[in-house]
């Protein structure tokens, strides 16, 4: 019946654990399957053919007897001189994206930790940039950001006496700091500014979670050991907050790869924010090719797929358990 | 001064200035929407430094706009918000069951194909939602499911589901397995320590992966189009805002009308919810 | 180590095993249960009508019930049940398609004729189903332009239903005031930019869209360039701008852009520039007109004399339908919208309705909006003004209403009706496949953009949208 053997402190039982293990996850594995790895492999089916919309309707492009192999979509998308630099863009995009969503999110865990007078209203607040339609929030930067009637450079001239600044639709904009210039790509700028206001209450809800589980003890020990705050977060909050850390990155990375919506309603995918989502759409949508589409989210899915391989072994080099 | 009390009172103030810094990050934009659900663009044309409406120019046109019933003229957003809050708290309900069974199974149980159930649940990620549209589309067609609130339930859990899976199995891992060890060694099922044991402990988790899922779901659009654009009446909150931001009929101060009408009270429940779920139930856990 | 134990029932003894299973048991029949519900409910609907879906564009609460009434009769007369979608223009792309793959396409869908050729191409349309409605009501009774947008092939694939087009709105008292003829021409308006233009007291020459990322750009765009016969393409389908017609055009925006704000503005700012009685002039669509006279509370002008009088702008408005260049005739941009049956279409009854929405449906159609949709079909075999003369009796307005003619005045009316869509052009006329691509890549706006931020000159904008052009036109023939 149950065998009891201690390995590295943890319990190994034998077959029943694996019955009810695939009976936990059956429903679930059954719920993604059939909704969304047969859709992938709808995708990669279509991706090698040729396909127009009216011939989705046919059964025949699933049928592998009866398919057309063509690698012709992967060399359309990946032959375009723009993919390369818009692979680029997107993935500077991601990165700053989710790193700096992270670490926000990281700055409002740290600061709600402890209570304070009105917490509970701030925390509220906290999610707003989360919880505001897309529609409105992307409306209200536009505006707030609009140069003529936005209230940033209203604010801006009656402070700094800087002309109308076209936050959303420059493609660069020179800037000096301390005697130091350099062309700052604006839209671009602003549309990931956009994307750390609108998910760091993401990072900011993982994060705290898993800092409200570590316990108090280790803290007070470490008070009483006379450690100062920066000591106290950088020897014992930190290590608790890597794991934690490394999937919300990961999981903002991965999100904001695909990301369409946010841009496209903020610029259009205009003034250097073209990001390769908004081409799967054009290509989809705008040119009704499915084929091409499918084709350009695996090309995606794959530098994805590297990416996240990549990150992962950077943070996990000397780390032994996430 | 030594290093410690400087450092004190540094981040007191810090802290302060960081409280204050979000506050207005996230607080500004929501008085600008309201401001603007009441004063039309061509008036903040006038004077932009200042957006907020002067006493008279408030009229509450847009909200009535918004808040009447489909059947007498309005918007129907009550409707609407009801109908999103069936979806969302329906999948929300499931994919916590499912979630926390199934990260119990992947994150402390051994079993073969182990590994491809991690590979899987990322793999999902990897494409972008429009992908998934078209095949899915057609299975709930052939299945009869759309449209209809139950087809969405099932779609939001398969897309939902696997994020949930992956947080819950990585919070339930770092549960120190000697408790679930004692606990067998006491004569209990698997079934009773998940529910008596492992939920309490990973409470914090459950909850941040409810809130999480809450508002996905809450703001999703493009499967709440697809499965239930041709019932009106099943229309979720994110369907009747598209339908406001049509620039030929409606101004922008009922879509901003109808923005805070949909917010508020998401926020507000926040405030309410998050004193129970987030705040660490150090009762519970594990004693030294 | 001890463990908190949390639960009473651990301690008390009672079999929580079998609880946690009846309970689990418990779930799983209300899940099935709800999943067969689900199912029964869209399947029962399946069965229960025998009927037909028509999607429009059209979502406003109140035209959807107007529309609503209009089907009830039509089901009165023919038995013909009508299931009323109310599909936004932004999510009619994807919808089609998803539903195209899935053979539920809806019967009749109302869609802009800009996708007419490109959706019989593909097959999603049964032109054949089009043209015999079109030939029944009489292909003389609507209006040529129309006609043509919806031609595929020598053959109508669509019904041509209403329309709206880029209009210059202007204001007369500061023209009379600078003894200004009406801007008919590019030389006009840049006249009268260049004399009204005084930002040191916010007034603008001019206020048009200027936002490379929105859709309006595009429009007013296009509709400045149709006016001088400026195309994407030449007869022979090669690029074209970088024709002197193109050129032309492009040096006009040029010069006209100072007389405007600075900065980029969208529909909505470049509207509010002109309701704000800041603007001289405004390139846009019909949509504000009913704002002009202050029928609409929730999107008052702002305009300073204004408070006293909400309707004072649309009394001081004039409208050019038709602008002309140098070189062109009097064009508008013309968007027109048409209704299409579909290859999973039941034809007779699709059929019979579209029929009904163009006859004896049609004014109640047209009244939804009257001032965004202007009729297609002027009027019937017996009388041929008579959708015309209809038309001018709807409403306009939200909380007050009011006659088009009694606003703006007989002239301005007549003005407006001499356009559309007699004068309706549009680049999607020309090549579908390619002006359906130019749009969703906003190429034009974007470039046009680059030439007002002094990046590129006029020349080198033309040439660089040939480039775009060219490589697009490669991409289709691959």
């Amino acid at each position: 019946m149950r065998q009891c053997s201690h390995n590295n402190g943890s319990v190994t039982i034998a077959r029943p654990d694996e019955r009810l293990a695939l009976a936990l996850l059956a429903p679930a594995i059954f719920a993604m399957t059939f909704l969304i790895v047969l859709p992938i492999g709808w995708n990669l089916a279509i991706a090698v053919q040729r396909v127009t919309l009216m011939s989705l309707r046919d059964g025949n492009l699933l049928n592998p007897f009866e398919m057309e192999f063509t690698l012709r979509n992967f060399t359309r998308v990946m032959g375009r001189n723009d993919f390369w630099p818009l692979v680029l863009r997107t993935f500077v995009y991601a990165t700053l994206g989710a790193g700096l969503a992270t670490l926000v999110g990281l700055w409002a865990a740290l600061v709600m930790h402890r209570p304070f007078f009105g917490r509970s209203i701030v925390r509220g607040l906290l999610f707003v940039p989360y919880v505001v339609p897309l529609i409105a929030a992307t409306f209200l930067w536009r505006t707030i950001l609009a140069p003529q009637y936005g209230t940033v450079n209203a604010w801006l001239g009656v402070l700094f006496g800087t002309s109308r600044i076209d936050f959303l639709g420059a493609r660069s904009f020179d800037v000096e700091i301390f005697g130091f210039s350099f062309a700052l790509p604006m839209a671009l700028t602003m549309v990931i500014l956009f994307e750390v206001w609108r998910y760091f209450p993401f990072a900011y809800l993982f994060i705290l979670a898993r800092l409200q589980a570590v316990p108090k003890s280790l803290e007070e020990a470490a008070i009483l050991d006379g450690a100062t705050i920066s000591q106290r977060f950088r020897y014992v909050i930190a290590p608790e907050l890597k794991g934690v850390l490394l999937l919300v990155f990961l999981i903002r990375f991965m999100s904001s790869f695909n990301e369409f919506s946010n841009i496209y309603l903020l610029t259009g995918g205009s003034g250097g924010t073209e990001v390769v989502s908004v081409q799967m759409y054009q290509w989809l949508v705008g040119r009704g090719d499915p084929g091409a589409a499918a084709a350009l989210s695996l090309v995606l899915a794959a530098v994805l797929a590297v990416t996240i391989t990549l990150y992962f072994q950077l943070a996990m080099r000397g780390r032994t358990a996430l | 001064m030594n290093r410690s009390a400087f450092e004190d009172t540094f981040f007191r103030l810090f802290k302060v200035a960081s409280i204050i810094g979000f506050v207005i990050v996230t607080g500004f934009p929501l008085l600008y929407m309201i401001a603007l659900s009441f004063k039309p663009i061509s008036s903040l044309l006038l004077n932009p430094a200042n957006p907020f409406p002067a006493p008279d120019e408030i009229t509450i046109a847009s909200y009535r706009q918004v808040l009447t019933p489909l059947s007498q003229g309005g918007a129907g957003f009550l409707g609407f918000m009801a109908n999103s809050l069936i979806l969302t708290s329906a999948t929300v309900a499931v994919v916590i069951v499912l979630g926390v069974l199934g990260g119990y199974a992947a994150g402390r149980l051994r079993f073969r194909g182990r590994g491809a159930i991690n590979f899987l649940i990322i793999v999902v990620y990897l494409f972008p939602g429009i992908l998934i549209a078209v095949p899915m589309f057609i299975i709930l067609t052939q299945a009869g499911l759309r449209p209809s609130l139950t087809g969405a339930v099932i779609v939001y859990v398969a897309i939902a589901l696997p994020l949930s899976l992956f947080v819950l199995r990585n919070y339930l891992e770092s549960i120190p397995n000697e408790i679930d060890d004692a606990a067998l060694v006491d004569g209990a099922s698997r079934l009773q320590i998940v529910r008596f044991i492992t939920v309490p402990l990973a409470m914090p988790a459950i909850a941040a992966v409810a809130i999480y899922v809450f508002v996905a779901i809450w703001d999703e659009f493009l499967f709440a189009l697809l499965i239930l654009v041709e019932r009106r009446d099943l229309w979720t909150v994110t369907l009747g805002i598209q339908q406001l931001n049509d620039l030929n009929g409606s101004p922008e101060t009922v879509l901003m009308a109808g923005c805070v009408v949909i917010t508020l009270p998401v926020v507000l429940a926040f405030v309410f919810a998050q004193r129970f779920l987030v705040d660490g139930l150090a009762s519970g856990g594990v004693k030294e | 180590m001890n463990i908190v134990a949390r639960h009473p029932t651990e301690l008390s003894g009672i079999a929580p095993k079998k609880r946690s299973t009846r309970r689990t048991a418990a779930a799983s029949v209300l899940l099935a249960l709800s999943l067969a519900a689900g199912i029964a409910t869209a399947t029962a609907q399946e069965a229960a009508k025998q009927s037909i879906t028509f999607w429009s564009r059209e979502g406003n609460p109140e035209r959807v019930a107007r529309t609503q009434k209009n089907l009830a009769e039509f089901t009165k007369t023919t038995g013909i049940e009508v299931e009323l979608i109310v599909v936004d223009e932004t999510a009619l792309f994807t919808l089609i398609l998803v539903n195209a793959a899935a053979r539920t396409l809806p019967d009749v869908v109302h869609h802009p004729a800009a996708l007419t050729s490109r959706w019989a191409k593909e097959g999603i349309l049964n032109s054949d189903a089009a043209a015999e409605v079109v030939a029944d009501l009489g292909a003389n009774t609507f209006y040529e332009n129309a006609l043509r947008s919806v031609e595929v092939d020598g053959k109508h694939a669509a019904v041509p239903a209403d329309g709206s087009g880029i209009v210059v709105h202007y204001r007369t008292d500061w023209f009379e005031k600078a003894g200004l003829q009406p801007p008919k021409t590019y030389a006009d308006v840049l006249a009268a930019a260049a004399a009204l233009h005084d930002p040191a007291n916010k007034r603008y020459g001019i206020s048009m869209a200027t936002d490379p990322g929105n859709e309006a750009m595009q429009t007013g765009l296009e509709s400045l360039a149709l006016a001088n016969g400026c195309n994407l393409v030449d007869s022979a389908g090669e690029p074209d701008f970088d024709s002197p017609n193109c050129l032309e055009f492009l040096d006009f925006l040029q010069k006209l852009r100072p007389y405007g704000p600075e900065g980029q503005f969208d529909s909505v700012a470049s509207r509010a520039v002109y309701l704000a009685g800041q603007a001289a002039m405004f390139i846009g669509g019909t949509a504000t007109l009913h704002r002009l006279a202050g029928l609409d509370d929730s999107q008052l002008a702002t305009c300073p004399e204004c408070r006293e009088n909400p309707a004072y702008l649309a009394e001081n408005t004039g409208l050019i339908a038709a602008l002309a260049g140098p070189s062109g005739k009097p064009t508008q941009l013309g968007t027109l919208i048409a209704f299409g049956i579909t290859e999973d279409a039941d034809i007779e009854p699709a059929k019979q309705l579209v029929r009904y929405l163009m006859s004896d449906g049609y004014t109640e159609w047209l009244a939804q909006a009257p001032n965004i949709l202007l009729p297609a079909r002027a009027g019937s075999a017996e009388d041929p003004q008579h959708f015309i003369k209809e038309w001018r009796k709807l409403e306009v307005g939200v909380e007050r209403r009011a006659l088009l003619d009694d606003i703006y005045g007989t002239a301005a009316i007549d003005e407006l009706l001499q356009g559309t869509p007699r004068t309706f052009d549009s680049w999607a006329l020309q090549q579908p496949e390619l002006t359906g691509a130019v749009y969703e890549s906003l190429l034009v706006p974007q470039v046009v953009a680059e030439m007002f931020a002094g990046d590129v000159t006029p020349q080198e904008a033309a040439e660089r949208i040939n480039e775009e052009l060219t490589t697009i036109l490669d991409d289709i023939k691959n």
